[in-house]
């Protein structure tokens, strides 16, 4: 997943170079009040753990092994800053050291793995504890999460510099790694698993397990993200055909098709709006309307306990 | 690959490059991959003048090609599977030019990062205002990076030596597990590593010997490169 250098354009690179920096600067800024100087150290060695354990392997089937990303078991191990720290600190020695991922396209796999891979990965083990309850559940779901969104944002990157359209690295991307993300979610439930069982007395791990309860601001936040996902990758869905879509458009079917059954939201555009902002605005529609559903069902659900 | 000697195993050499200070290394570095990667395009002939550059660096710091080139073999194969996927969507001449991209980039890198020692390296990038942290973590995972892989191959060795193998789900839950281990040992290493640290008087920076500093020729060599730089990237974007 590391991207080299010479195949983002720079407005690609650029602004996530820019983005990632601040990221990076400003984490290191936060951890770097909190913690004492014992802290260093440890999250040093804790960023070794988690270069070589990048270096396991694990069967996917057919062959072929996937690799550890190891974005969400650190950040639940040294929290969502830490872990973007560390995730850049192994990218940069990558980079340096090992070939691995460009000096231009550091900024975008800081972005892919760091942000997207440990925080967002962070935040959705977060978010999903909070409303299941269910630890290994949550740490499977963000697992698997974190990496098929990082791989997700590393094809829209190489789509944006037209490397390959997204119809092409989308569905490859996404179809190889959401097979390999079964094996990071396995792998992390059980590294963690061993380390509360084992290592009772560390830390870490015993923060994994506290439980805080879900704020109205956090609910906010959760929607705010959302909606800013959806506006940046909503353009992009519509115009992959989904599976049924194209088994429809080459047995012919399409036109019948759509003039029996009429959708409120046809091909993720609002009637009547033009291009990008009809699509960006359906996105935003449906991130409301499954946030909505998700929010009673919980609610329904709790009250049921 | 895990041993860290080899990395900046150049860096003891007297040569001229050797002795420039290392932040005028890295920041050379950075404005040769930077200016490139903008100026360059989608257009191999522009390429030739920050390969002569690259070249040049090659000569002061008295790296032979062939330890050069031996060193960026692990990274090619991936950059020709990139550069051939491009060919298709862009044409063979972006394709070109981005393998040839990819391939200048990791050859700066390898000359900066084998002719300066890794020490003088963080202490570069620390000057250059790198987050503090940042720097700290970088230089343990250099130095532990090799102990803890090794520690994962005895780890693997042991699991081998018990029958690994059987059905999928025992597999990733016995990964996990070597995974776990590994995590507890490198939490109980930093936790000794820190206390022999503080015995020796470490306070949360880095000390090197040998004190660098910016002297005349690292000024001549900073302005000539990026003066050089600048202007290849903007005749090739006018002529070629």
């Amino acid at each position: 997943m590391h991207i080299p250098d010479g195949f983002l354009e720079p407005k690609v690179w650029v602004p996530l170079t820019v983005l990632s920096a601040g990221a990076v600067v400003s984490a290191s800024k936060k951890i770097g009040k909190k913690m004492d100087e014992k802290m260093v150290p440890l999250m040093g060695v804790l960023a070794a753990f988690v270069f070589a354990a990048q270096m396991v392997n694990f069967p996917i089937g057919g062959g072929t092994s996937g690799h550890l990303m190891g974005g969400v078991l650190i950040a639940t191990i040294v929290g969502p800053y830490g872990g973007l720290v560390i995730m850049a600190t192994i990218l940069i020695l990558q980079a340096l050291l090992f070939q691995d991922g460009g000096i231009t396209a550091l900024g975008a796999n800081i972005f892919n793995m760091g942000i997207v891979g440990a925080v967002f990965g962070y935040i959705v083990f977060r978010g999903i504890n909070k409303f299941t309850g269910n630890i290994r559940f949550s740490l499977f779901t963000a697992s698997w999460f974190s990496v098929v969104a990082a791989s997700g944002a590393a094809a829209v990157e190489l789509s944006l510099s037209k490397v390959v359209p997204i119809t092409l690295s989308a569905p490859a991307m996404l179809g190889i790694h959401s097979i390999i993300g079964i094996g990071e979610g396995a792998v992390t439930i059980a590294a963690l698993d061993l380390v509360s069982r084992v290592g009772g007395d560390t830390v870490f791990a015993s923060e994994v397990t506290v439980e805080k309860r879900i704020t109205k601001k956090a609910i906010w936040i959760w929607l705010a993200l959302s909606i800013g996902v959806a506006m940046l990758l909503a353009p992009f869905a519509s115009q992959l055909p989904d599976g049924l879509e194209k088994v429809a458009e080459t047995l012919g079917f399409i036109e019948r098709g759509s003039s029996n059954f009429s959708s409120p939201l046809p091909d993720y555009r609002i009637p009547g709006l033009s291009g990008g902002i009809s699509t960006a605005m359906a996105g935003i529609i449906g991130v409301l309307v499954t946030f909505g559903l998700a929010y009673m069902i919980v609610r329904i659900l709790h009250r049921k306990r | 690959m895990l041993d860290p000697t080899y990395i900046d195993s150049y860096s003891s050499i007297n040569a001229p490059y050797q002795r420039l200070d290392a932040r005028v290394k890295i920041i050379v570095t950075l404005a040769f991959v930077i200016i490139m990667a903008i100026s360059v395009d989608d257009r191999p002939l522009r390429v030739i003048p920050f390969s002569l550059f690259i070249v040049f660096i090659a000569a002061i710091s008295r790296l032979s090609p062939m330890v050069l080139l031996r060193r960026t073999l692990p990274a090619l194969p991936f950059f020709l599977f990139a550069s051939l996927v491009l060919g298709f969507s862009k044409g063979s001449e972006a394709a070109v030019a981005a393998f040839l991209k990819a391939f200048l980039s990791v050859l700066s890198v390898i000359v900066l990062v084998s002719t300066t020692r890794f020490s003088n390296l963080l202490k570069g990038l620390e000057g250059l205002k790198v987050p503090q942290l940042l720097v700290s973590l970088i230089s343990f995972v250099y130095r532990y990076l090799f102990i803890i892989a090794d520690e994962y191959g005895h780890i693997k060795i042991a699991r081998e030596s018990r029958n690994f193998g059987g059905s999928k789900r025992w597999q990733w839950k016995t990964i996990g597990h070597s995974v776990g281990t590994l995590f507890l040992h490198s939490y109980e290493r930093g936790d000794r590593v820190y206390s022999a640290m503080v015995a020796r008087g470490y306070e949360g920076n880095i000390r090197t010997l040998g004190t660098q500093g910016i002297v005349r020729a690292d000024i001549i060599f900073v302005s000539i490169s990026i003066i050089y730089l600048l202007s290849a990237g903007l005749i090739s974007w006018k002529l070629l």
